[in-house]
């Protein structure tokens, strides 16, 4: 009989959000000296965006239920938000905790009906109440100031609402909005370990015997509607809070669906994927306007990775990257972080010296350039993976054949054969031209010295691996006889 | 004790389950009967899926033909399904907390307890940590008991809970349903296909067919009982014979 | 009286698009059970692709048939080899998998035609049925009207009287067990994205004139369509059309009513929810959808 699996265990709800706390705290932290104003503003929204799809993320994999109308529910809190700011002049957390307040109980109310409903008429209805909040918002508009219930300035000045007084300029509204985002994941993260977490997983497994064991379905799914509500609606809030107003535009049906289809394609399942889809909606749209590149062709990249995610079994990006986690050591971890500190450090002293860019610049250009090469070829077998299993098997064909035949040479040109190195290379092909492209957007590095700066930090990597190796195995197994792989059952 | 008094279950023109009126007092009683008898119909009477036209059921002195479902739980009555509830991302240790969440204790160091009994109970104190997902079948069946063995149950009812398993397996089964009412208190209510199975756990056999009580006893009398072996277990006699 | 009626006329022409593109959804909802997110888009591609190809010199009639055509390939392209992949899955996933057909459509047809303003013009727009000296309606809407009702019943024969329908209905109740009595599933499944694709293109050309020549806003106007076939409980052609003819003229007559006039495109929404809530209350399902049983 084959050996027994050791079985990992789960850990209590602070150990499952500790990497949390540790990620939003580096972000917060570090975010505004590496962001220019631009795209620090667009990551104050990422921030906002990240709470909203988080509630799509926690309505869809906690309780199967797709749920279309989540940004509308934003733009209700926001519009709540700003209404009580202006009719009475309270001080904005007070218009935030109202506006969320607002929503939850809106979102209880589209909840309500479909709590007997099942998946596709849930999906449709929301979709429909998203659609008639798009047009009364464009018949009514958002508070601007004005006198009466729309609170709509009809000839004259629309008025802004005041930032929170602790957060007034741009970097500390985004500290500010990251920290509501963190508190609202984090409860979220809290809950799916806790009694919630376990009664939503029931219900998800079936509702029959949910509630033969005296779960009361219908007030477990409504709690999960109401809290989905709130948070939007809070993030709505922020969203007013950051730019001062509400503009009709930005709340529109599509931006729902969307919102809807990134956070599949970036995973329901785990936090990091309401930050993928965040990211996607919004970041990825102003990075290529940013290169004059048409925004439409990000609509036609969702659309293709929706299918690609659904089709590849709907634990999306994060899903995937969990996966691969599962089995990481922690001995990898800790010599991965000291590597890669090292390394990027190194990278941005050097791009310093050089006045390429700034440390910081460098630095982030080098731990992204370190993380997509964990990341790509996954990414890659994916998208093959759209095209059938067969097209997954050729292509792996052609690797080893294409590898086989460079080994071949390097024999015979006196080498020591390296076997993978034909998938490192285009490893580093892709990974140099990706994040070369978007350091030259976000930082305005030059095409050839962000790939010189990609490439040496990959390359630096490989050195480390193959001359430290010796030196470093007793301390790796010594620290994964003590601690087991961290993420064996983290998803 | 399963009192059921005159029930009877209308679906359009099909009465799966006509005027039955049986009581059920051993502590572990078996249920058969051909598909189609009306067997997981009668479940889902008793835990109130499937609401009667007419007639009672009350079980351990409470009348439950008027409570809604899902506070059955709080009568004390837990049951299994045919296909099994382990959810697949959590773990089996949460699994039966989930049970535990909504079961009545008074501080949660008793419901860890409670649950830490059931699961050692079935033989799976091994496998806490495992996801449900990665559970095997035989012990996601086992799982299933341990969660309906949670806060005190007095009716633990078994809806096919050898469905897929071996045969050392299953003797393993019919032990730890045999120790059930020892365990808990509680009274079991066995459905099974496997009358091995039906045979080795219960005292009491009842036997349905398209509806209507076709016997009741001590489980050898019932198994021996011709007509039993006419309506049920005659086409097994065929085959033995063919062989 | 004599003031409403040029509204009433209007509403039901525009009512009988949203119908004809509901019939569509019915349609391969019922063959297939997917609820099809992508049939305005497809239709907006076939407006486009008509726009483009008149532009371009060729005829009316070529345009209008490389438009359809090209929106029932697409379809045609999507039924026969992506929703194979998914016919194990839930019906949402089914349903939102082609919310991303939806996307890309729609993203090509703004990055190849953008923003810019445009009229489809049928050579019907121009005659039409006078009364009392005014013009009535246009032709291009008698068109519409007919063509919606035509179809409708074509449909329902179909369905009600052909071995295909026969096959159809036999894949609505149980995709399984008709496989195994010998229907051709997929053939059967690829038919009716054929004809959904055929529908959605009619309806797009359209709804390009009628409503706005804009590849977003026609990707959209799948919501009054989705709206018109809850009405129908996404399984009855009769009260689909009812549903989108309702729609239609509400839609239009509360122009008329003050404080009101500006909601008027709620109307598909409010009409759909008031449906299912409805339908809900009076314990009505919504369709046959077993899959919570199988």
């Amino acid at each position: 009989m084959a050996k027994d699996r050791q079985d990992i265990p789960l850990g209590t709800p602070l150990q499952r959000v500790t990497p949390l706390i540790i990620t939003f705290c580096i972000i917060a932290i570090v975010g505004p000296w590496l962001l220019s104003a631009y795209w620090l503003n667009t990551f104050t929204t990422v921030a906002c965006l990240t709470l909203v799809s988080a509630t799509v993320a926690l309505l869809y994999g906690q309780l199967g239920m797709v749920s279309l109308t989540q940004f509308a529910l934003a733009g209700v809190g926001g519009w709540v938000c700003l209404r009580v700011i202006h009719g009475w002049g309270v001080p904005f957390e007070i218009g935030l905790i109202a506006g969320a307040c607002a929503a939850g109980l809106f979102g209880l109310l589209v909840g309500l009906p479909a709590l007997r409903m099942r998946g596709l008429y849930l999906a449709l209805l929301t979709l429909l109440v998203a659609a008639a909040f798009q047009v009364v918002v464009n018949v009514i508009g958002f508070p601007d100031g004005g006198e009466g219930w729309t609170g709509k300035v009809v000839n004259g000045q629309r008025a802004m609402i005041d930032r929170p007084l602790a957060a007034s300029s741009d970097v500390a509204y985004f500290r500010y909005a990251v920290i509501w985002m963190a508190a609202g994941l984090i409860w979220i993260e809290w809950q799916k370990v806790s009694r919630l977490g376990r009664a939503w997983a029931l219900i998800r497994k079936s509702e029959a015997a949910a509630i033969s064991v005296g779960v009361s379905v219908v007030k477990y799914k409504a709690t999960a509607f109401a809290v989905s509500g709130a948070l939007a609606g809070l993030a709505g809030g922020l969203i007013a809070g950051l730019n001062g107003q509400l503009d009709n535009t930005g709340f529109h049906t599509s931006q729902s669906i969307l919102l809807y289809a990134l956070v599949v394609v970036g995973g329901a399942y785990h936090w990091v994927g309401a930050v993928i889809a965040a990211l996607l909606i919004r970041a990825l749209p102003a990075l290529l306007n940013d290169h004059g590149v048409d925004g439409n062709l990000a609509n036609v990249f969702f659309g293709f990775a929706l299918l690609v995610s659904l089709i590849q079994g709907r634990t999306g990006i994060a899903g995937k990257l969990a996966d691969f986690y599962k089995f990481v050591r922690m001995s990898r971890i800790v010599e991965g972080s000291v590597s890669w500190g090292l390394i990027a450090i190194l990278l941005g002293v050097i791009a310093y010296a050089l006045s390429w860019t700034s440390f910081a610049g460098a630095f982030f250009i080098s731990l992204i350039a370190l993380l997509f090469r964990m990341a790509i070829p996954g990414v890659l077998w994916m998208l093959l993976g759209f095209f059938g299993k067969r097209t997954q098997d050729h292509a792996e064909a052609l690797e080893a054949k294409l590898s086989l035949r460079l080994v071949k040479i390097m024999k015979a040109m006196g080498l020591r054969p390296d076997h993978r190195l034909f998938k490192r290379t285009l490893n580093w092909l892709f990974i140099g031209i990706f994040v070369a492209w978007v350091a030259w957007g976000v930082f305005g590095l030059a095409y050839l010295s962000a790939l010189a700066i990609i490439w040496g930090a990959l390359g630096l990597k490989v050195l480390w691996e193959v001359s430290l190796y010796t030196y470093v195995l007793p301390w790796r197994s010594q620290i994964d006889a003590r601690y087991p792989k961290p993420f064996a059952n983290y998803r | 004790m399963i009192e059921i008094k005159d029930i009877t279950v209308q679906f359009g023109g099909v009465r799966p389950i006509d005027s039955l009126s049986v009581t059920l007092d051993a502590p572990i009683v078996g249920l058969i009967g051909p598909n189609g008898a009306g067997k997981t119909t009668l479940l889902n009477v008793l835990s109130g899926f499937v609401t009667p036209v007419q007639g009672s059921v009350t079980v351990a002195g409470s009348e439950l033909t008027k409570v809604a479902p899902h506070s059955r739980a709080k009568h004390g009555l837990r049951r299994t399904f045919q296909t099994d509830q382990i959810a697949d991302d959590l773990t089996l240790w949460q699994n039966v907390e989930a049970i535990a969440d909504h079961a009545h204790f008074e501080s949660s160091a008793q419901a860890e307890e409670a649950v830490a009994k059931a699961i050692d109970y079935v033989g799976l104190s091994h496998r806490i940590h495992r996801l449900g997902g990665a559970l095997s079948t035989a012990e996601r069946h086992l799982a299933e008991i341990a969660k309906a063995l949670i806060g005190d149950p007095s009716l633990v009812m078994l809806d096919e809970p050898g469905a897929g398993m071996s045969e050392s397996e299953s003797k393993l089964l019919a032990q730890i349903i045999r120790g059930i009412p020892a365990f808990c208190g509680a009274q079991v209510f066995l459905i099974d296909h496997d009358v091995a199975l039906i045979d080795a756990c219960c005292e009491q056999t009842m036997v349905l067919d398209f509806g209507r009580l076709l016997a009741k006893g001590p489980t050898s009398e019932v198994l021996n009982d011709a007509e039993v072996r006419k309506a049920y277990l005659g086409e097994f006699d065929e085959l033995e014979e063919v062989a | 009286m004599q003031m409403l009626i040029p509204f009433l006329v209007i509403g039901i022409s525009v009512g009988a698009v949203y119908a004809l593109s509901g019939v569509g959804l019915v349609m391969l909802y019922r063959a297939s059970g997917v609820v099809n997110f992508a049939q305005g888009a497809l239709g907006g591609l076939a407006a486009m692709v008509c726009w483009q190809a008149i532009e371009l010199g060729y005829t009316d009639a070529i345009g209008w048939l490389l438009g359809i055509a090209c929106a029932t390939l697409l379809s045609w392209a999507y039924g026969r080899y992506i929703a194979p992949t998914l016919s194990q899955q839930d019906r949402i996933v089914r349903a939102m998998a082609t919310l991303g057909l939806a996307f890309m459509i729609m993203g090509m047809a703004q990055w190849f035609w953008g923003d810019d303003p445009r009229r489809l013009v049928l050579p019907t727009d121009r005659s039409g049925l006078e009364w009392n000296g005014r013009r009535l309606i246009s032709d291009t809407r008698l068109l519409a009207l007919g063509i919606a009702l035509a179809v409708t019943v074509l449909m329902a024969y179909i369905l009600a009287k052909t071995s295909f329908g026969l096959k159809m209905r036999a894949l609505q109740s149980n995709r399984m067990l008709s496989s195994l009595v010998g229907v051709r599933v997929k053939r059967i499944d690829t038919w009716a994205w054929v004809i959904a694709g055929v529908l959605a293109g009619i309806t797009g050309l359209f709804m390009g004139n009628m409503v706005r020549l804009n590849p977003t806003v026609l990707t959209f106007l799948v919501i009054p369509a989705l709206a018109a076939a809850v009405v129908g409980r996404m399984t009855s052609l009769p009260l689909t059309v009812l549903g989108g003819l309702a729609i239609g003229v509400i839609e239009s007559m509360v122009i008329l009513v003050p404080g009101l006039s500006r909601y008027g495109s709620a109307t598909a929404f409010v009409v759909a929810i008031i449906a299912i809530l409805w339908y809900q209350r009076h314990g009505i399902t919504l369709s046959r959808d077993n899959s919570h049983l199988e």
